[in-house]
């Protein structure tokens, strides 16, 4: 990161802290090309703009991470009471074991990804549907959900 | 003078069985064996107690040749279930031990006796088992009659150990060849032909497989042999007993006890030099039992040692239905952890990917066609693991192309306790789980935002309102919706610093993202403890 964009966004940021409302809410229309939302209120704006800004400066969340905010944000709305079921992690090294047909499959967790009869896979539902030919959720079927019900490793 | 019915009616009949047993067919050819005596003693008995109501019944429970030393014979299996059946009041032996030399098997009859509310009687024996001294003449006499038992057993053992060291067959199953003839072993001439050809054959086909084959078209039988009311043998070879035939060394002349071969009395079928040849044969035959791997995983099961040589073996902990596997020292599995080797578990993952990737830069071995099982199967002897080396002891006769004999050692460090895959328990064998409510903070965050943003709730009071909580509060909780990325992978994926609260990240003012981190860190090395602050007095962890 040159030193000097840094200087620039800190700078940015300094002057969204002493920016009026008005101002804000022009630069919100501007940056996000929509009237900014009724209920904002100026730290709202603020936060935001800032959040926009070093996202431009820097890029925002890697896919897997904002995959898995989107996951846990639409479970959240969906779920009762707004629970919502903690991602679990899974140390490289763990071996996942699923008996299906009779068979038992093993599943190496990898740093990035999953090995399954010495083959790479970037998901346990890629697995899961070449071990069932149907389009399981592979961690439920690997039995890492709580609420699987059926999948029981 | 009008004789008098023998029983009134108010006697009950009482039916007695008489049962009798003896351990040998020795005398039972007589005309009057042991076996009749001991009836005639018990019907003369049952017959003094006629004003009693005894009756004796016809039926007959003789036990020839059967020892006391089990329940499993015939007629007192009949007489059991004739006692089921309730057609038995009384059982009337000549003496206790015919019924049982076993105190166990004892107790169980009277149990059986007991329960039918069945009276037994030993003729020759007066005892009353109403009483607590009877009770203890029985016991006392019972212990006798399985000491003898057990006496005469060693008797005969011993004997047949030092008949059999002399020579002398003493019994048992006669090989093919053979006959038994006034208890010793007399060439079968037909037979023994037929034992001669087999290993004639053999050492042309040099495969058991092929001569049974050959056996089975010459219709070739096992010896028939007579068992107690049955025939065993007669039968096409098996691979088994085609075998057992080979390395019998009764061939050659000899008897065996206890895994050791003499000198034995009997002629002998083979030549030595023909039997040692066959010997030669089914040892180059054998099959080398390469050490199975499962085919599961474990690659280094059978190859790896601790330090002190106890083999390593694949196990494996399990959390949350989730395997770590891992190999353990042997000495560990037997219980004897002070044995072990220093090192004594260690992460699967971890020491396969070491060696195997050491043992391609060793071989210089780097196609990846031949893969990490065949060419630890064709090179690798031995691996040992030493606290800061892994000793890899290479086959001498690999197959593999260039290749260096003896041995080499690669350095390494076992993983920390914390590392990523050295398990010892399964408790730290996970990795950090999320903190639920940092999360569950963090999404309700980004979902009032979404809500806020689409007009859902036309202010933050509003949405106050609707979930109930504190204007304030959600003021506060928004600012999770803004925090920086790297804080949000931390937080879902439970990397973040212990001492991050809900609260501490509420807490947060910075905009920039860098000013973020870095409050939180300054916040969590120097936690203030600000007098008066409610909620802020959470333990540093």
């Amino acid at each position: 990161m040159p030193a000097d964009v840094d200087e620039a966004i800190e700078a940015e940021l300094a002057r969204l802290r002493s920016m009026p409302k008005v101002e804000l809410r022009q630069r919100y229309r501007a940056t996000f090309k929509v009237d900014p939302p009724k209920a904002f209120g100026p730290d709202l704006l603020r936060r935001s703009l800032a959040y926009r800004i070093q996202e431009q400066a820097f890029g925002g969340l890697d896919a897997a991470t904002r995959r898995m905010l989107n996951n846990l944000i639409s479970q959240h709305s969906k779920g009762k009471d707004g629970r919502i079921v903690m991602p679990r992690r899974i140390k490289p090294g763990a071996v996942l074991v699923r008996e299906w047909k009779g068979q038992s499959h093993r599943v190496m967790v990898l740093q990035d990804g999953f090995a399954y009869e010495g083959k790479p896979f970037a998901s346990l539902s890629e697995i899961a549907r070449l071990i069932t030919g149907a389009r399981w959720n592979g961690p439920r079927f690997f039995g890492l959900r709580d609420n699987g019900g059926e999948a029981k490793p | 003078m009008t004789r008098k019915p023998v029983r009134s009616a108010s006697i009950k009949t009482l039916r007695c069985a008489v049962y009798t047993r003896k351990s040998t067919e020795h005398g039972l050819e007589l005309e009057f064996n042991s076996l009749d005596a001991q009836r005639e003693a018990c019907e003369a008995y049952i017959k003094s107690q006629a004003s009693e109501g005894w009756t004796c019944l016809s039926k007959r429970y003789d036990d020839a040749a059967f020892s006391g030393g089990t329940l499993e014979r015939p007629a007192l299996r009949r007489l059991l279930k004739d006692i089921e059946a309730g057609l038995v009041d009384v059982v009337v032996v000549y003496k206790i031990d015919r019924l049982t030399r076993s105190l166990s098997d004892f107790a169980k009859l009277v149990e059986i006796f007991d329960a039918q509310s069945i009276s037994f009687v030993a003729v020759t024996q007066q005892f009353n088992t109403t009483t607590s001294m009877g009770r203890l003449t029985l016991n006392i006499l019972l212990s006798f009659a399985q000491f003898e038992r057990e006496l005469s057993s060693e008797r005969v053992r011993d004997k047949v150990a030092a008949s059999r060291k002399k020579g002398k067959w003493t019994g048992g199953t006669v090989p093919l060849g053979y006959d038994s003839r006034d208890k010793k072993l007399a060439v079968n001439p037909a037979e023994a032909k037929t034992v001669r050809m087999i290993f004639e054959r053999y050492l042309a086909l040099k495969s058991a497989p092929k001569l049974i084959e050959e056996l089975d078209r010459k219709g070739v039988v096992t010896k028939k042999r007579a068992l107690q009311g049955k025939t065993a043998g007669n039968v096409p070879f098996t691979y088994g007993s085609l075998v057992y035939l080979l390395k019998n060394r009764t061939y050659v002349g000899e008897v065996g006890h206890d895994g050791k071969w003499f000198e034995g009395e009997h002629e002998p079928i083979l030549d030595r030099e023909l039997f040692a040849r066959a010997q030669e044969v089914l040892k180059s035959n054998a099959v080398r039992r390469r050490k199975q791997r499962a085919e599961t995983g474990a690659l280094l099961s059978g190859l790896l040692y601790d330090d002190r040589g106890h083999r390593m073996s694949p196990s494996y902990s399990v959390k949350n239905g989730v395997r770590y596997p891992f190999y353990v020292s042997a000495a560990i599995l037997k219980g004897r952890k002070r044995e072990a080797g220093s090192i004594a578990r260690v992460g699967a993952p971890q020491i396969e990917t070491l060696v195997i990737a050491s043992l391609r830069k060793h071989l210089q071995q780097q196609d990846d066609a031949v893969t990490s099982r065949t060419l630890l199967e064709q090179c690798v002897d031995r691996i040992t693991i030493f606290p800061a080396k892994i000793t890899i002891n290479l086959k001498a006769d690999s197959s593999s192309a260039e290749r260096a004999a003896g041995s080499f050692d690669m350095p390494w460090s076992p993983a920390k306790k914390t590392g990523l895959v050295e398990i010892s328990e399964p408790n730290d064998s996970s990795p950090p789980s999320p903190k639920s409510e940092l999360v569950q903070a963090l999404v309700r965050a980004h979902v009032w935002l979404a809500q806020l943003k689409s007009g859902t709730f036309k202010s933050i009071e509003d949405l106050a309102q609707a979930v109930k909580i504190h204007p304030k509060n959600i003021r506060l909780g928004l600012k999770l919706a803004f925090l920086s990325p790297q804080l949000v992978r931390e937080i879902l994926r439970g990397e973040q610093a212990p001492a991050i609260t809900v609260t501490s990240l509420g807490n947060i003012s910075e905009l920039s993202w860098m000013g973020q981190e870095a409050a939180l860190k300054s916040r969590n090395s120097h936690r203030i403890m600000r007098p008066g602050a409610a909620g802020d007095q959470g333990h540093v962890t």
